[in-house]
């Protein structure tokens, strides 16, 4: 009978023992791939709908309300004083103060009220001819010259047709405030 | 020939015994030998057997692990949504808004209505009927502008709670008589 070609002994054990060092191999790769899906899933942040949505809706909500709030400067809304501000400013709030300044030290007031105490920043632009412009202001930057908010942030814009045709751009961004 | 051929055909073993099968190799030369073989690859088996089983229980504990993570992220999600659906609710109650020929207006609050529905609610009887509505929950409206004032509508804390979550979103309060807007905000907390 013709002797069959076999490998030795010492071969055989040496590919066998190959083998299972792969074998080892493939289950600590399949393993090690396993955990870092499991981390990447845990270390997920949650998604935050209620912070998105309330940061969404407080901008477009909080200058809509702001517009139509009664100023308390002969019974017009704050979007009336904007227009007179625009225009002839014919409008003498209480305390001798014109309807721009009025307007301005007003906003500032029920924002130190409302987004201060929750440390939320802003910066509500007014946008139209030079007099509606010193409306402009915010928690960034100088009173003088504010700034809008730095990175992320949402915003509203409200545009207010005047009586001579022109328009008023109010826009508000509301973002949250860095730790200090 | 036959012989060597009959030898051929016989278990391993045998062969072994006899000591053809391996005839011109290096062998062990005992019984003992063959034990200490034998307890080596039931050591390697054992050994086998032990890793898989630990491979599986730690497979489990991750399974089990990301799971539990995964379900309180989703009770915090449905948390967020619950709080943001009954802030919503709230701010479109009939017993607050502002009514303008038969027409509601959009996040406004008849200040006279609020007044009146908060002197209600102070009713212990009145207040477990609004319970299927308002929960364990706390209801603030504040005025900001022109003047400040605070109407606490309700307020009914759970005990223990896990989880409180607040919502403030501006509104208008109106008032009937003067026909004018304050700025106010409504602040609503969750208890869960």
């Amino acid at each position: 009978m013709p002797k069959k070609h076999t490998a030795s002994p010492r071969v055989f054990q040496e590919q066998r023992a190959q083998m299972e060092i792969m074998g080892l191999t493939i289950i600590i790769l399949l393993v090690s791939i396993g955990i870092l899906f499991a981390i990447g899933i845990i270390s997920k942040p949650t998604e935050d709908i209620k912070r998105g949505y309330e940061q969404k809706q407080l901008a477009v909500n909080f200058l809509t309300t702001l517009l139509d709030t009664t100023s308390g400067c002969q019974l017009n809304t704050f979007r009336q004083l904007l227009m007179d501000c625009a225009t002839d400013r014919i409008v003498t709030c209480p305390g001798g103060l014109d309807s721009c300044s009025y307007a301005k030290t007003s906003f500032r007031t029920i924002f130190s009220r409302t987004l201060d105490p929750i440390r939320k920043g802003y910066y509500l632009s007014v946008d139209g001819p030079q007099a509606v412009k010193s409306i402009t202001q915010g928690s960034f930057g100088t009173s003088a010259t504010p700034t809008p908010c730095p990175g992320e942030r949402d915003q509203a814009t409200q545009p207010i047709p005047t009586l001579g045709g022109g328009t008023i751009i109010t826009r508000l961004e509301i973002c949250d405030r860095p730790p200090q | 020939m036959a012989k060597s051929h009959k030898l051929g055909l016989r278990p391993y073993f045998l062969r072994r015994i006899r000591g053809t099968a391996t005839a011109g190799r290096h062998l062990p030369r005992s019984g003992q030998d063959y034990n200490r073989k034998a307890q080596i690859q039931m050591f390697e088996t054992v050994a086998v057997l032990v890793i898989f089983f630990f491979l599986i229980a730690f497979g489990l504990s991750f399974y089990f692990l990301v799971s539990k993570t995964q379900a309180s992220k989703e009770y915090e999600r449905t948390l967020q949504l619950r709080s943001i659906t009954f802030t919503q609710k709230i701010a479109t109650l009939p017993e607050l808004d502002c009514v303008r020929v038969t027409v509601q207006v959009e996040r406004c609050f008849d200040s006279l209505k609020t007044d009146a529905f908060r002197h209600i609610l102070q009713n212990p009887g009145i207040k477990d009927d609004y319970f299927a509505l308002f929960g364990y929950s706390n209801v603030t409206i504040q005025e900001i502008f022109p003047s400040v004032h605070t109407y606490q509508l309700y307020d009914r804390a759970l005990p223990n709670a896990s989880a409180s979550i607040p919502t403030t979103i501006p509104i208008l309060l109106r008032n009937p008589h003067k026909n004018t807007y304050s700025f106010g905000v409504l602040r609503v907390t969750l208890y869960a």
